[in-house]
């Protein structure tokens, strides 16, 4: 406790059990520092670490026990892996006489977790646990951020050992967390973009996990460059910046999708070329010069080879680079997109979000939801057809952030993540898009919502189908609906036996009032909008397809 | 189309990076043939050779995340053909050394190997070579009657006076 409480962290997300049981013994004698949410399923703690570490930016600490509680963990590690979160998870293990015995709830989550983890840990003397905890929370935020997995065995916790803080930043083996900055890389990256007639942005989530947001600004400011933004770097930049060209990727916008096969020099900063950003990579930008910033060597030319590579932080990659372009504007390529916009808006956007008839569809919610929160809430979005309502029609202003889970796409993450970022950030809204189906994946910590009283806003997005599987069954499988149609529960109920408000809309006319009564709710809060149960989500590039291949219906 | 490459990376002890590491190669799909880990006689560093069969493109894609993770020091690759390799192998006979006589002993001196142990029955000849030159003298030996076969997996050294950079990360 103390190790933890010296590393500053003043939150732990965590379920008790047999293996761990001494460290919530010490935990008893610390409550007054160190504040324990009781969570009600391992994978909620660690989703519930992820939306506070995303939240707040620091390295967030899940516990749970051995066994299960240990491999309860896993999908979050694996989610904070593909992401990028600061997450440490402390696990409890069997006796270190008993490892290998198949002891009752012993698994090598070691083994297990390796694959998943930027590093992990197993500790079984007592003295080892003040500069592991010290490591692990200096891996799991430095450098590329990433989970942590440190297991004590029991034996290990119960030892005593006079506590000896660990002093200072452990120097860690094998492990050089910022690469030094190569200046001849930042001067030809200056080079191109000073050429560019047709440059193009792509902001990463790696822009906000090193605090660059202002030199990312200055960057596209200085030099006029249209920018747009991977779905976990969205609210790096506020979405009505006028060098926004909006979201990147097989649900992103229309422009930079096709922009992207027509610019002449492509700046990914703090991004992977995901393949659900890329499309066919073999029709990729393939007439642009690239440049990639990324502070993970092994992103760059791992799945676009790059003209220049840069391998920096973001921050000082941006500063440095902030200092050799020269000031330009490119209106004409600018207003290129401008076009593209008009496009999207006519044949998608208007329809979406200004529908003449029919169900609520669920842009016009976001929509709505944007408007009546400023762009100022923090969105936890799920993942599925919400999900990409929320990214492409929230508009995060300045300080506002996106929060959902991007790589892994892990169903279920929203309800826990916005609890924990609402723990991490009580200045802002935070509010929960869900579906129906990923709703009912954690449903059972609106417990800990409920004994945390978290302010937590929920907005269920009903159309009682798993939307984006049916999207996909619609337009790929003939419209054979395969175990997608879900019959829900009474969700309002549930709220209710939690204690929490809540409300029901159906109707347009309903919707602006009920998301004011959400946002204005001083505790938690689940509305449930009741939308158009086979609502597609475009534009979209079909799986396989080129960028510019992108389909507006 | 797959090709062998020989993967040589530098590891930090007890950072758990061989775990990593073969979990990285099992991710990517290469096929390991053989696994050679020992310490690498540059302070609290192991170094670990496998052997692989990939598509080159799997194998760029699998090193540059390997020599990204914790606690790897170095990760290398080279095309077959592109280092020294030497691999040990001890192959057990079921013959006395005397009465296998001339013909035994004027094939382990053409192979360059040696009669490392002997007794009542049985000979133990070590063979220090490439795989192929290891596998030869298998076929050689099995006349004699070969009861016991073992091989070290491959070990390797750049082929320059500088540390070869074929596919370094």
């Amino acid at each position: 406790m103390l190790a933890l409480i010296d590393q500053g962290v003043e939150v732990i997300f965590g379920y008790p059990g047999g293996a761990i049981m001494p460290v919530y013994d010490a935990l008893f004698d610390h409550e007054d520092a160190l504040r324990h949410v009781l969570v009600r399923h391992e994978q909620g703690a660690v989703h519930m670490a992820q939306g506070y570490a995303r939240a707040c930016g620091k390295p967030a600490v899940c516990i749970a026990t051995s066994g299960p509680g240990a491999t309860n963990l896993v999908t979050g590690l694996a989610d904070a892996k593909m992401d990028s979160t600061a997450v440490v998870c402390i696990t409890g293990q069997v006796p270190s006489r008993l490892l290998g015995a198949d002891a009752f709830q012993e698994t090598d989550i070691i083994s297990v977790s390796a694959p998943v983890t930027k590093w992990n840990c197993q500790v079984t003397r007592p003295e080892e646990i003040s500069e592991v905890i010290a490591s692990a929370i200096h891996i799991a935020g430095s450098g590329r951020p990433g989970p942590v997995l440190v297991d004590i065995t029991k034996d290990a916790q119960l030892g005593t050992v006079d506590y000896r803080p660990s002093m200072g930043v452990p120097e860690v083996a094998g492990y050089p967390p910022k690469p030094a900055l190569d200046p001849a890389s930042i001067d030809a990256a200056a080079r191109l973009i000073n050429a560019a007639r047709r440059p193009l942005v792509l902001v990463g989530q790696g822009v906000l996990l090193s605090g660059a947001q202002a030199e990312m600004r200055a960057l596209v400011e200085r030099a006029g460059l249209p920018f747009a933004s991977t779905l976990l770097g969205l609210s790096a930049l506020p979405s009505r910046h006028p060098l926004s060209v909006g979201m990147l990727g097989m649900h992103g916008n229309y422009g930079p999708n096709v922009k992207t096969n027509e610019c002449d020099v492509l700046i990914a900063v703090g991004m992977r070329f995901d393949d659900r950003v890329t499309g066919d990579l073999t029709k990729y930008a393939r007439q642009a010069k690239v440049i990639h910033m990324d502070i993970d060597r092994s992103e760059i030319d791992k799945n676009v080879t790059a003209t220049v590579g840069i391998l920096a932080d973001a921050r000082d990659g941006l500063r440095a680079l902030v200092e050799r372009v020269e000031p330009a504007s490119h209106d004409a390529w600018l207003a290129e997109f401008r076009e593209c916009d008009a496009v999207e808006i006519e044949r998608v956007i208007e329809k979406d979000i200004h529908p003449d008839d029919g169900g609520l569809r669920m842009a016009e919610v976001i929509h709505q939801l944007s408007e009546r929160s400023r762009g100022q809430a923090i969105i936890v979005a799920d993942v599925g057809q919400h999900q990409m309502a929320a990214a492409r029609y929230y508009k995060f202003d300045e300080g506002s952030r996106i929060i959902t889970s991007g790589g892994a796409g892990t169903m279920g993450f929203a309800l826990p993540a916005a609890l924990g970022a609402s723990v991490a950030r009580s200045d802002r809204p935070v509010v929960a898009v869900i579906g129906d189906g990923g709703f009912q994946m954690t449903l059972q910590e609106l417990g800990t919502v409920f004994q945390e009283k978290a302010p937590v806003k929920i907005m269920v997005l009903n159309n009682e189908y798993l939307g984006m599987v049916r999207q996909w069954q619609q337009l790929f499988h003939a419209r054979r609906y395969s175990a997608t149609s879900l019959v829900n529960p009474d969700f309002l109920g549930i709220a209710v036996a939690y204690g929490m408000q809540g409300n029901r809309v159906t109707s347009r006319e309903n919707l602006a009032g009920a998301i004011d009564d959400m946002l204005a709710a001083e505790s938690a809060y689940l509305l449930e909008v009741v939308v158009e149960r086979e609502d597609n989500i475009f534009p979209m590039i079909p799986s396989g397809a080129a960028v510019s291949e992108i389909r507006l219906e | 189309m797959e090709r062998r490459f020989t993967i040589s990376v530098l590891t930090v002890k007890g950072a758990g990076a061989l775990l990593r590491m073969i979990a990285t190669i099992g991710r990517h799909q290469l096929r390991i043939e053989s696994v050679a880990s020992a310490d690498a006689g540059e302070g609290e560093l192991s170094r670990h050779t496998v052997v692989v069969r990939a598509a080159p493109d799997r194998i760029r894609r699998a090193m540059k995340q390997m020599g990204s993770e914790l606690g790897v020091v170095e990760a290398d690759y080279y095309p077959e053909g592109a280092t020294l390799d030497r691999e040990l192998a001890v192959y057990k006979l079921s013959v006395d050394l005397a009465s296998a006589g001339a013909p035994l002993e004027r094939l382990v001196r053409q192979r360059r190997a040696l009669v490392v142990l002997g007794g009542p029955g049985y000979v133990v000849i070590e063979k220090t070579g490439t795989g192929e030159e290891i596998e030869e003298l298998l076929g050689q030996l099995e006349p004699f009657g070969v009861i016991e076969f073992a091989r070290t997996g491959r070990v390797r050294v750049t082929m320059s006076a500088v540390g070869d950079e074929i596919g370094t990360e």
